[in-house]
């Protein structure tokens, strides 16, 4: 429950967007639990307070790299372009410590198979790598192509198993009264619903259930 | 943000507590037993006075176990009082170098916890 506890404080992120700090703090906490679990002579509280301490450590140094940027800069190092204006950057790599097939690696990672199609690569702190591509190689999007897209918002899951979340509903602006109505007119109990999505523009789909 | 640092604030003085409470009724209980453990060691003592003695300090030892098996490795407060017990054997059997020796060992150990548990630079390094 502690640990459950401490990595909850310590913020939702994936193993590979943790920073070096988060990652040691997260590696300790795992072994510092395991010690009282395997010598039973071992007091509880001899593990739970290292986790405590190391926790309040990472949320405190968390704190202070949001304040200070050299800090930040100090703690987690800075962004590094390995690919310049489509030129692969070798000295960058051999400080990163990367080959050339792991830079190609990572690219076909993101869907880039040829250099020539990249114009900037950044490796970022938490060792992902974020490419630019070059402007004609980029897939054209709704503004580059001039068209005007409404913003229906995103679909959200107001009624899961039967049951209104009246947090989906407030994201999409929407009120009990409308799902009542919908269901009233599509002449569904709303107890028969097995999923029914919205969005902002009050456009909805019910699936309902079949058992 | 201000509610971890509420929660990070709890946790500094939760662990600060526990810390200083353990440190203070960890000297209590060292400096109580070696108290009775140096009345012990005098020699001008009856063996009816040794006996009421030693199960005074056996009975603090057993009063404060819970609040020792919190914070002291289980083995050594079980060693502590495997050699309490050897000291009221000693004294009823009357072998009074076992019973000498104990004493000496009992010390030892419980000053070992009481120094284990303090925060010098010798358990830090």
């Amino acid at each position: 429950m502690l640990i459950i506890f401490a990595l909850k404080i310590m913020g939702k992120r994936q193993i590979s967007e943790l920073q070096t700090s988060e990652l040691v703090v997260t590696l300790l906490i795992s072994n510092i639990a395991t010690i009282p679990m395997q010598n039973p002579g071992q007091p509880l509280i001899s593990g739970a307070i290292p986790i405590i301490v190391l926790v309040v450590f990472e949320v405190i140094v968390s704190i202070i790299m949001l304040k200070n940027s050299k800090f930040r800069k100090f703690i987690c190092g800075s962004p590094i372009v390995v690919i310049d204006d489509g030129k692969i950057m070798q000295n960058e790599l051999k400080m990163l410590r990367m080959t050339v097939e792991d830079l190609f690696e990572e690219l076909r990672q993101i869907d880039v198979f040829s250099i020539e199609d990249v114009s900037y690569a950044i490796v970022e702190t938490n060792g992902k790598l974020s490419v630019l591509k070059k402007t004609g190689k980029q897939p054209p999007d709704a503004s580059t192509l001039g068209i005007e897209v409404p913003d229906e918002g995103i679909d959200a899951v107001v009624v899961s198993d039967g049951e209104i979340s009246d947090f989906s509903l407030s994201l999409c602006g929407l009120s009990k009264e409308w799902i009542d109505e919908v269901l009233q007119d599509e002449n569904i109990d709303i107890s028969d619903v097995f999923i029914m999505t919205a969005n902002k523009e009050k456009k909805y789909n019910i699936i309902e259930k079949e058992i | 943000m201000k509610n971890k640092l509420i929660i990070v604030g709890a946790f500094i003085v939760l662990v600060l507590g526990l810390c200083i409470y353990e440190m203070i009724a960890i000297d209590k209980v060292a400096a109580e037993s070696n108290e009775i453990l140096t009345s012990l060691s005098n020699k001008k003592y009856s063996k009816n006075k040794l006996t009421e003695l030693s199960e005074q300090l056996y009975e603090l030892w057993k009063s404060n176990m819970f609040m020792m098996a919190i914070f002291v490795q289980h083995d050594q407060i079980e060693e502590v009082e495997a050699s309490l017990a050897i000291i009221k054997k000693s004294i009823s059997q009357g072998d009074n170098a076992t019973f000498q020796n104990e004493i000496a060992r009992a010390q030892i150990l419980i000053q070992g916890i009481r120094d284990s548990e303090f925060p010098h630079i010798e358990n830090i390094l």
